[in-house]
């Protein structure tokens, strides 16, 4: 039994016809109008039409959003929800929210980073008064993508009573399984030993302006990459090594280090609240990251961000 | 020493009218402090040759020293005399005095002072004593950038602490030798250029800097020439900027910006602008 009015409740539906979903999500819809909560839908263009026709006219009940033109970035659409669900109607209504991911057109890396916003959901609003329920297509996801973003929800189904998920996998396990042998640097990518933020910000800028890459793009890269050496000079590392090479949608940096290592999984999550002064190096890299992935073990971390062209988070 | 004469080389980008000198030994001040100062004569300055012992020998190698000792063109002054020390040493009252100095040239006829001044023994006190050798340097920077004035801030290498030296080297247009710091802050007009790049391991320093800057009124940073501020500076700004010394930065490029936004800052007291 959940307790849909004190706790977040995060609830998955696998779909492989339009008409599936509309008939997992409208009861779901109906129950939270009938309840009269604040609604809010936020899924691809062509599912929001289907349910619009279903569920009929109720006016502005209902905030429509196309999933691809609201915040379609894993890292800022997480903060994007914490900020909405921090500010609740003041008239005490909850928040149903029904979601689908914007899924991109790239490299599996893109969608994994979608994998991790759903497992991390459940710690950034743990305690919202929220219930979502969130979509995908079975027919248009990768197998290993499609279980991925099922274990990552505690429930399942549309129902009042959804039942518990019995393969639910808790976030800081799904995240801390990562280990840097995983994340091998694939042959052919450039690699140079740094020992300042500043050498590794000259390498980044040097590369990606041969490259061609758009001023905007390299400045976000710049800034994740003097995160991370920042990071792993502050976890003492005495060796930091960075790795880069193009992929066939954008490029990759992976950044080695020999320092303390990153003992929790879901570091850098969630923005450090207030006037905190440490915590927000690796959030700031998370937001302007297209894909970003710790694997650490004492004395061995290794980041790797992915940075999408223009265009590759588009439309699965 | 060949990097003095950077003083005197148009090619040399930027202010360079306030310098530090690191030497090695008094000779070796004597050496730059006479480059120094042959180039304020050859522009009609008024020069000041100040240090803890000073003989006119110790300017020979001066074009015309004796004429200028003379005529007034050049004055001799002790540190001690000059700046006072420890507890004693007031920012406002020093830069005061050199107003006053630079009136009386102007007055004679010169079109300006040079100063040449050895001043180890003013950055060897405690850490309150360093904090207003920083806010004199601040105030005087700014001073020197809107005067015809030009200062040579000696420091003997051997008798200040590194550290000290770099502060030190932060806070002035141009070292010689070149010193490598991650950034300068130097006055530009009313305002304070953070020339370089700060990331949080040039934090302190830059907060030791910003925390001279005088209060009861606007702090003006600009950005302009800043290519890196990482998330800790800002958020130093952030912390330091309150209704008794409001910070506004300008000219910040996109990279600044985007962290701003970022981080969501939203003190009241500090504002960015273009």
């Amino acid at each position: 039994m959940v307790t849909c009015h004190q706790d977040f409740v995060h609830r998955a539906v696998a779909y492989s016809t339009t008409d599936q979903l509309v008939e997992q999500v409208l009861p779901f819809l109906t129950r939270a109008l009938d309840e009269d909560q604040q609604v809010i839908v936020n899924v691809a263009s062509e599912n929001v039409r289907a349910l619009k026709q279903a569920i009929g006219d109720v006016g502005s009940r209902i905030s429509w959003t196309d999933t691809y033109e609201w915040v379609p970035h894993p890292g800022r659409r997480l903060h994007a929800l914490e900020e909405l669900v921090s500010t609740p109607p003041s008239d005490g209504r909850e928040l149903r929210f029904v979601g689908e991911c914007a899924w991109p057109t790239g490299p599996g890396a893109l969608m994994d980073e979608w994998n991790r916003f759903d497992a991390v959901l459940n710690h950034t609003l743990a305690g919202r008064a929220v219930d979502m329920l969130c979509a995908f297509n079975a027919t248009r996801l990768p197998d290993t993508v499609l279980a991925l973003a099922m274990a990552s929800h505690p429930w399942l189904g549309g129902a009042a009573d959804p039942p518990a998920n019995a393969g639910f996998v808790p976030a800081d396990r799904m995240l801390g399984d990562y280990d840097p042998e995983d994340l091998a640097v694939p042959a052919g990518a450039a690699t140079a030993v740094v020992t300042t933020p500043g050498e590794a910000r000259e390498l980044m800028s040097r590369w990606l302006g041969e490259l061609g890459t758009p001023t905007g793009r390299i400045d976000d890269t710049v800034l994740v990459m003097s995160e991370l050496v920042t990071n792993s000079a502050k976890e003492q590392a005495r060796t930091i090594t960075v790795s880069h090479w193009a992929t066939a949608h954008g490029f990759a940096v992976q950044v080695d280090d020999d320092g303390l290592g990153m003992a929790d999984p879901l570091a850098g999550y969630r923005r450090a609240a207030g006037h905190a002064v440490s915590g927000r190096g690796l959030w700031i890299a998370r937001q302007l990251a297209d894909a970003f992935v710790v694997a650490s073990r004492p004395g061995w971390t290794r980041v790797r961000f992915e940075m999408a062209d223009v265009g590759a988070s588009g439309h699965a | 020493m060949p990097d003095q004469l950077l003083l005197a080389d148009p090619s040399v980008q930027g202010r360079s009218d306030h310098a530090a000198l690191y030497f090695d030994g008094p000779d070796r001040f004597d050496e730059g402090a006479v480059a120094f100062l042959d180039r304020g004569r050859r522009i009609g300055h008024r020069l000041v040759y100040c240090v803890e012992d000073p003989h006119p020998g110790r300017l020979r190698a001066l074009e015309g020293a004796d004429e200028l000792l003379s005529s007034g063109g050049l004055r001799l002054a002790r540190s001690a005399d000059a700046y006072g020390s420890g507890d004693r040493f007031d920012p406002a009252q020093q830069v005061s005095t050199f107003r006053t100095m630079l009136d009386e040239a102007l007055r004679d006829g010169y079109s300006g002072l040079s100063v040449a001044a050895d001043n180890t023994a003013q950055v060897q006190g405690d850490n309150e004593a360093m904090a207003r050798w920083a806010e004199y340097e601040l105030v005087i920077d700014r001073f020197i950038a809107a005067n015809p004035v030009a200062g040579l801030c000696g420091i003997d290498i051997n008798q200040v602490e590194p550290s000290r030296a770099r502060d030190l080297a932060i806070q002035h247009p141009l070292t010689c030798p070149s010193v490598n710091v991650p950034f300068r802050a130097c006055a530009d007009g009313a305002a304070l250029k953070i020339a370089g790049s700060v990331d949080l391991f040039a934090c302190p320093q830059l907060g030791r800097v910003l925390s001279v800057a005088p209060r009861h009124e606007e702090l003006v940073l600009d950005l302009s020439d800043a290519e890196f501020l990482c998330h800790n500076a800002l958020l130093l700004l952030d912390g330091m900027a309150d209704r008794d010394r409001p910070i506004r930065a300008r000219g910040a490029g996109p990279m600044v910006r985007r962290v701003w936004t970022l981080l969501g800052l939203d003190n009241p007291w500090l504002t960015l602008t273009d």
